[in-house]
């Protein structure tokens, strides 16, 4: 209401408030255009890879939320940011063309002092502020290049998700590489049923678990690959046993004194030692009192009672032993002990290859999956896997001579880097083949020629002159081989330049008369 | 309350207008110069006007002396001139009773509008004592301190072109001219109106349209018009923006400038901004009246340095420049 001072006030400060928010809708909405379509050709690239190689699911729906996310915190923080009134009354008054009306009025009415004057300048403010064109004084941004664009990348991004993998780009090789993927995840998935079947101590448990989600990983070199199948083969092809028979056969042979060590080797799952702890047995079984035979014959007995079908045949000797024990036929029961062990070194043999056969099966099924897959992906990145192969050669030296290696490997030519005694002599690269002898022999007479040439250099700065008598000798006189040569001194030359006639230029002889004119008698320099 | 505010502010610019118009009728063109000094009487202060010979200086400000109605005087500067030719003298008066006694006659100083005419012909000595009444408004002659009456405005003039035998006012002296105006010579139309109105035997008459008191009065409205802080920072800015290596200064300042404006300057860009913000029609001063008003305010309050002196750079560019790169 024009006229009083304090509705005016909050009329100008109202404004001006409105016009902050306002711009910060604009900018907002400005920016938002802007960050919009970035966070629009995210998840359009991650549609676009999907079409050419397969993307995991969450991948796809990350390339959707995250950026989403992104831009409504991004959002919210920008919503929060307040801009400064005084700076967008100026910018308000410099769009409506009123001369610094508005800002001067909200300056008087939020810090004062409030005089006649003040006020009339508000009150008339407040009339400028109530009839202000928005449009004039805060035009609404209309990013339609930016939405437009926002708009096609997310078309875009829909029409992608409808192609289907691998119908773009190379059918075969796709096939092979989502067959091959396919094929390594069926393999690791069985080595893994393996794993929990086959028993083992938690550390090797968990080594192999490891190695297995290393397998499962993208990006895995074949010598990496290699190496960690040949270590998972030897964590899960040294069991083919029973363990928990084992375990309750153990315990039942615990029960006799004699049979203690052949015990602790069943509970350990070495049938090989378990044979020949029995073969020990067989051997001292004669010497026994008849307490201790009979207290073997009872564990045997026991022991054969726990054994599962898979032990049978075992079983049956155990018992065949136990009965032999009871009797007083020494050759018998030797006989039957022996025979006992020879058939727990059969199993153990047995159970090894059993062992070994399943997991090699596995493990060469999942070594051809992962073989395919580099196959795959070699079709498409030949020169990748070339770079990656140099890295690898120049990548693994080490010891003497690596420096010259790396010289090598920065020349221009390559294969400079492969130059005998050169990239040899630094280290084998893993899967190369070994270098030759000559190129060793080589490398070695490079390498001697330079610590003598050294070796030369310094002598001859020694010159066979003690530390002592260096010190001791005394100084001696050397003239100079230089000529001698006159300088000019610079001030001849400026003199000589100054002294020029019309050296001074135009534009500054008024400066050099002014000069003097100050310096000089007046009088004086007129005349002259 | 706010009405009569209004009235004020009408009266004003209705005053400002009538003495513009008047003056207009005996001076053609250089309306800048015009308003320029109308703006300095109204402000307190003087002004140094700077043009070659019959441009009309001499003619404004008797015109502006006749307008206002305010007693007039004027003092051509030469080598010769003493102190006291400007200020007055004890001279020896006898009295009717035959004593002798010492008295004061004042000097054309003691006017309301002085015409220094070619300030610069004067020796220093002389220029001072013009100077030190400018600045104090009141001379003192031995133990006597005479007030000098209000309003005092005094209008020196100088010639670019004569430098010889000149003593050019040191920097302090022309930091005591609130504005330096630049006589421009006429266009052709305007020589033309000269010519008519000159050339002929009526001389164009002038009305007298404000006197001394409403002048005053005046200057009482002006310096009521409030000031917002963030317009009076943009006047401090631009005149911090004249001293070399300062945070304002520009590049061209740090080069050629020796020493930049007096906070005089400041006052004068405020108190004449007040001024073109009435004769607007706005009850507050906006950084545009401070821009308009940036050229007279500084120019004459830059110090050039050696470079700047060879290279012959006018102080109206490198205040031209200040405007430019300071923001509001």
């Amino acid at each position: 209401m024009p006229g009083d001072p304090t509705s005016a006030r909050h009329v100008v400060l109202d404004t001006v408030r409105a016009g902050e928010s306002r711009l910060r809708r604009h900018r907002l909405v400005t920016d938002l255009s802007r960050a919009g379509m970035l966070a629009a050709s995210i998840p359009a690239v991650t549609a676009a890879v999907r079409v050419l190689r397969p993307v995991s699911p969450a991948v796809l729906i990350a390339s959707f939320l995250i950026p989403l996310a992104l831009l409504a915190a991004w959002a919210v923080v920008r919503l929060r940011r307040h801009a400064a009134l005084e700076r967008i009354a100026h910018d308000m008054d410099a769009a409506a063309g009123l001369n610094d009306e508005l800002s001067s009025a909200h300056w008087f009415a939020s810090h004062g002092p409030a005089t006649v004057w003040t006020d009339a300048q508000v009150d008339r403010a407040a009339v400028t502020a109530a009839g202000v064109d928005w449009g004039t004084v805060q035009p609404a941004p209309q990013p339609r290049r930016a939405w437009a664009t926002t708009a096609v990348l997310l078309g875009l991004t829909i029409v992608l998700l409808f192609v289907p993998t691998g119908s773009v780009g190379g059918p075969a090789a796709l096939t092979a590489d989502t067959g091959s993927t396919a094929k390594r995840d069926a393999a690791i998935e069985m080595l893994r049923t393996r794993l929990e079947e086959t028993e083992m101590s938690e550390a090797e448990r968990m080594r192999a678990g490891e190695i297995l989600n290393a397998l499962q990983r993208e990006g895995l070199s074949s010598e990496e690959a290699k190496a960690l199948l040949s270590e998972l083969e030897a964590l899960l092809g040294k069991d083919g046993l029973d363990a928990r028979t084992l375990e309750a056969m153990a315990n039942a042979l615990d029960t006799s004194a004699s049979a203690k060590e052949l015990a602790d080797a069943l509970r350990k799952r070495a049938m090989a030692e378990a044979a020949k702890k029995a073969r020990e047995l067989a051997e001292k079984a004669p010497g026994l009192d008849k307490q201790q035979r009979d207290d073997l014959a009872e564990a045997l007995d026991q022991a054969a009672a726990k054994t599962d079908k898979s032990l049978q045949e075992l079983a049956d000797e155990m018992r065949d032993a136990a009965d032999k024990l009871r009797g007083d036929d020494s050759q018998a029961m030797k006989k039957s002990l022996e025979e006992m062990a020879d058939k727990m070194e059969q199993l153990a043999k047995e159970a090894q290859e059993k062992g070994e056969q399943a997991t090699r099966e596995q493990t060469e099924a999942l070594e051809d999956a992962l073989g395919e897959k580099g196959e795959a992906s070699e079709s498409g990145e030949k020169s990748g896997e070339s770079k990656k192969e140099s890295n690898q050669s120049t990548g693994s030296m080490e010891g003497q001579g690596e420096g010259m290696a790396r010289e090598a490997a920065s020349m221009p030519n390559p294969s400079m880097a492969q130059m005998p005694g050169l990239g040899q002599m630094a280290g084998q690269p893993q899967g190369m083949p070994p270098p030759s002898p000559e190129a060793l022999a080589d490398g070695r007479r490079r390498i001697e020629v330079a610590l003598k040439e050294e070796l030369v250099r310094a002598h001859d700065e020694a010159a066979d002159v003690k530390p002592a008598e260096l010190v001791d000798r005394k100084t001696e006189r050397v003239d100079s081989t230089v000529q001698y040569r006159r300088v000019e001194g610079a001030q001849d030359y400026d003199r000589a330049k100054a002294q020029q006639e019309g050296a001074v230029p135009d534009a500054r002889r008024a400066v050099v008369k002014k000069y003097f004119t100050a310096h000089g008698p007046r009088g004086k320099n007129k005349k002259q | 309350m706010i009405t009569e505010l209004d009235q004020q502010v009408d009266q004003f610019k209705r005053q400002f207008s009538s003495i513009k118009q008047q003056v207009g009728r005996r001076i053609v063109g250089n309306d800048e110069v015009i308003d320029g000094t109308l703006t300095a009487l109204l402000a307190g202060g003087h002004v140094l006007l700077e043009g070659i010979p019959g441009l009309g200086k001499t003619q404004l400000v008797h015109t502006i002396a006749d307008v206002l109605h305010l007693q007039f005087s004027r003092i051509q500067f030469t080598p010769d001139l003493m102190p006291s030719d400007i200020i007055g003298t004890n001279v020896v008066q006898e009295t009717a009773a035959g004593e002798k006694i010492l008295e004061f006659q004042p000097g054309p100083i003691f006017a309301n509008i002085v015409l220094a005419d070619e300030i610069n012909r004067a020796t220093p000595k002389t220029q001072s004592a013009l100077l030190e009444a400018m600045q104090e408004k009141s001379v003192s002659v031995g133990r006597r301190t005479f007030k000098l009456d209000q309003p005092f405005f005094v209008l020196a003039t100088q010639n670019p072109l004569e430098m010889e035998g000149t003593y050019p006012l040191p920097e302090a002296q022309l930091d005591r001219f609130l504005f330096k105006l630049r006589v421009q010579y006429p266009s052709e139309a305007s020589l033309h109106e000269i010519l008519d109105r000159t050339t002929r035997n009526e001389v164009p008459e002038v009305e007298r349209v404000v006197d001394g008191a409403q002048l005053i009065e005046m200057r009482r409205t002006v310096r009521d018009v409030p000031i917002a802080k963030p317009v009076q920072s943009y006047a401090i800015r631009l005149v911090l923006g004249s001293h070399p290596n300062s945070p304002h200064a520009t590049a061209m300042v740090n080069k050629y400038v020796r020493y930049g404006a007096s906070p005089r300057a400041a006052q004068a860009l405020v108190v004449g901004g007040k001024i073109r913000a009435l004769l607007n029609n706005r009850l507050h001063v906006s950084a545009e009246d401070i821009r308009a008003l940036a050229m007279p305010a500084l120019r004459h309050r830059i110090l050039l340095n050696f470079e700047g002196e060879a290279e012959q750079i006018d102080t109206d560019r490198i205040v031209a420049d200040i405007i430019e790169k300071t923001k509001e």
